[in-house]
């Protein structure tokens, strides 16, 4: 059994809650068990609230200050103060908080994050009425929930899904993009040659590994967890074949594992080495600074993956979720600020200056989302987002070290067998944890 | 036995023109060995010396420059205002002010502490000296990540501050305030074990003659026997700074204010989830690293001096 720096920093923390949670207890401020109240009225609301993000970095940052904690602020009286933590750090920052007792009042996470957190007691359970009035898709709703009940919501969608030079279609004779998964294998290897390789979907330019097989695993309608999150289903048919066919695809060159773009180089599929790409929606930044040739009209072609197992085609879901600590001290203002936040204005500003994707498409015309064809195909297929990580709330264990494993059977150090065995042991052993 | 010693004795000398010839061989030998190494130092030293320069110069480069394949080994067009965009970026004069503040804290707190700690593992008798020794010896195996949550709980529970009552609980204690990010990092066991390797190296006799004139134990510390080791000071004093201008994931955790920011956390600014700067990333890094550069090479023979000195190569 390994221990990886996260390991050791989730252990020491749980260890340390309990111990924190005493000396908080005694300081008898905080009440994990107030409910969250999203009817109270902006005039009694008072004091101050800290938002924890990972977005809004640098040039966003301004955007987060001004535009849309500036009128909550005029308009409620309530200060807000941003606390920025990297991705890479998050969880590390969110840990400690916990431990020590002074978590942020919202907390913003990712795909995967709401139930290990809602689990621990972290996250405020949020009345399930609001979430109805608005109007959001059940598939950007799903990694919200916990044990049947929401405990974050969606404010940045990160989708992703395919993308194909049409010069590259066209010379081949190929009209349509493909609709099944063999149909994509054939037409990638009928796309490879020439230096050109078929489908670039192991370079890392759009996800790691990990959620490289998760896609591929709904796609063959895989689940990663039961629907109670306690019991793995990796292991299971759709985890075999996922895990074949990219085999498979390496074995007949139209998948590259060696194809990878230095970091701050253009993709593979921007450099034209390959024909057909993973992509996500935050790419498109990069697509604009590197090749803005590629942003032009007809440049570049998308779709959804097809399904392998003749059901609907599957985007994967990554994105950034909002939750109110159950241990705030201004529970009122903190449930004010994530609505103000999730108002379709707002998040607009928002996901405009953050280049990623809002969780709905009904906000006003917005020229900077909609300059993005990637946002746009996303926001068009929201219904079909229903590829995400997680769903388990030992996830937070088992995240990193899935990256390893997979990683492990393609470069042959294991087997299909062996690799499925080792994701069901990683699985057993984070969730044996929680009971 | 008689044995013919004469023939031993008296060993040939080679005629003048032979040993000529052999004087120039060897001298042409060691001229060859010498281009040699000196190859071998500069190619290695440009090996070394390669990630920082292709630091500096992608610091220049125009971004799209930058995305080129294959990417110009020099930078066409000289971007210099990656600096100033950088600098506009992040509040980099803050972060630079609060770097400087907690890495001279680091540097002087640790030889402070360190020294007085290490001199007293050394020189002075005691029972206990040897466990504690080894004590510190093992703590420098400790990973930060396995006391990270300790120290954070420490500070955040310390009593009378930030609101705290005399139990550490009911405020913040020390969280988001400068004594967060300098106490912790004010001493080190690597840095007391490198000053007792410096300390076990000075004469005990020095201490003995100042003992019989009757100078204080604390007298012979900081008058008779630490000014002895002034590359150990320059080196642990260096060495902290230098941990302390880098520290990232600690002053992360431990601040939530703006004006708290170190630089280096400032720099993970132009990393953003999806798309990187990595124009403006390698100007503030090669920001980030000039007072590093600077101070190495002001005091480069004294740290290397004090690491040969104490046994760590």
């Amino acid at each position: 059994m390994s221990f990886s720096r996260r390991t050791l920093l989730g252990t020491t923390g749980a260890a340390a809650v309990g111990l924190g949670a005493a000396a908080c207890g005694s300081g008898g401020a905080l009440d994990p068990d107030v409910p969250l109240d999203l009817a109270v009225d902006d005039t009694d609301l008072a004091g101050s609230i800290s938002l924890l993000t990972p977005d809004f970095v640098g040039d966003d940052r301004p955007v987060l200050d001004q535009e849309v904690i500036a009128p909550f602020t005029e308009r409620t009286g309530i200060d807000v103060s941003v606390d920025q933590v990297d991705w890479n750090k998050l969880n590390e920052k969110i840990s400690t908080g916990i431990a020590g007792g002074i978590i942020a009042d919202l907390i913003m996470t990712g795909v995967g994050w709401t139930q290990p957190f809602a689990e621990k007691g972290i996250f405020a359970e949020i009345p399930a009425d609001y979430i109805e009035g608005l109007g959001f898709d059940e598939s950007v709703l799903a990694p919200a929930r916990f044990e049947g009940k929401y405990y974050s919501l969606p404010q940045a969608l990160d989708l992703r899904f395919l993308a194909y030079h049409p010069e590259m279609f066209a010379a081949k004779g190929i009209t349509e993009p493909p609709t099944s998964m063999d149909e994509l294998a054939e037409v990638a290897l009928e796309l490879t040659g020439d230096g050109v390789v078929g489908f670039d979907y192991l370079s890392g330019s759009a996800g790691s590994a990990r959620q490289a097989f998760v896609f591929l695993l709904y796609a063959f309608g895989g689940t990663m967890f039961s629907e109670d999150g306690l019991s793995t289903k990796l292991h299971e048919e759709p985890g075999r074949l996922t895990l074949q066919w990219m085999l498979d695809r390496m074995d007949d060159g139209s998948i590259d594992y060696d194809m990878q773009a230095a970091e701050g180089q253009p993709s593979p599929f921007q450099q034209k080495k390959a024909a057909m790409s993973l992509v996500a929606t935050g790419n498109w930044p990069t697509w604009m600074q590197m090749t803005p040739e590629l942003c032009e009209e007809g440049a570049a072609g998308v779709f959804l993956m097809p399904s392998g197992v003749g059901g609907d085609p599957v985007m994967f879901q990554g994105g950034t979720f909002i939750s109110v600590s159950s241990l705030s001290q201004n529970k009122d203002a903190a449930g004010a600020f994530m609505k103000h936040m999730l108002e379709p204005e707002f998040l607009g500003i928002a996901n405009a200056a953050t280049g990623k994707v809002p969780p709905t498409p009904d906000i006003p015309e917005n020229e900077e989302i909609q300059s993005s064809l990637l946002t746009r195909f996303g926001l068009e297929n929201l219904e079909y987002a229903g590829a995400t990580e997680g769903g388990t709330a030992g996830y937070m264990q088992i995240r990193t070290n899935l990256d390893g494993i997979v990683e492990g059977c393609l470069t042959r150090r294991a087997s299909v067998e062996e690799t499925l065995a080792d994701m069901k042991s990683l699985c057993d052993d984070a969730i044996s944890r929680l009971r | 036995m008689a044995t013919d010693t004469r023939s031993l004795a008296a060993p040939t000398r080679p005629s003048a023109p032979a040993g000529r010839t052999r004087t120039k061989s060897l001298r042409r030998q060691r001229r060859l060995a010498s281009t040699a190494m000196l190859v071998f130092l500069v190619v290695s030293s440009l090996v070394m010396a390669a990630p920082f320069l292709w630091m500096a110069l992608s610091s220049i480069r125009d971004p799209t420059e930058l995305a080129r394949v294959p990417m110009p080994l020099i930078p066409e067009d000289l971007r210099w205002e990656n600096y100033t965009e950088a600098l506009t970026r992040a509040p980099f004069g803050v972060y630079a002010r609060n770097s400087f503040i907690l890495a001279t804290a680091a540097a002087l707190l640790n030889v402070a502490f360190g020294s007085a700690c290490g001199y007293a593992l050394a020189k002075l008798r005691f029972r206990l000296a040897p466990a504690v020794f080894g004590w510190m010896v093992a703590c420098i195996m400790i990973p930060f990540y396995a006391t990270v949550i300790p120290v954070f709980l420490m500070v955040r529970h310390m009593p009378l501050f930030g609101g705290n009552s005399i139990l550490g609980a009911g405020g913040t204690g020390w969280i988001d305030t400068w004594w967060a990010l300098i106490v912790p990092g004010a001493i080190s066991p690597f840095m007391v074990f490198l000053f007792r390797q410096f300390y076990v190296s000075t004469p005990s006799e020095l201490i003995e003659a100042a003992r019989l004139d009757g100078v204080s134990e604390f007298g012979i510390y900081t008058r008779i026997v630490t000014p002895l080791i002034k590359p150990g000071l320059l080196t642990v004093a260096l060495l902290s700074f230098e941990a302390g201008w880098n520290n990232f994931l600690w002053p992360l955790l431990v601040t939530t204010s703006e004006n708290l920011r170190v630089i280096q956390v400032g720099i993970s600014s132009f990393r953003q989830e999806a798309a990187t700067d990595w124009h403006l990333l390698m100007a503030g890094t090669t920001l980030a690293a000039v007072p590093m550069i600077v101070l190495f090479l002001v005091f480069q023979r004294y740290f290397v001096q004090g690491f040969a000195a104490s046994g760590i190569k």
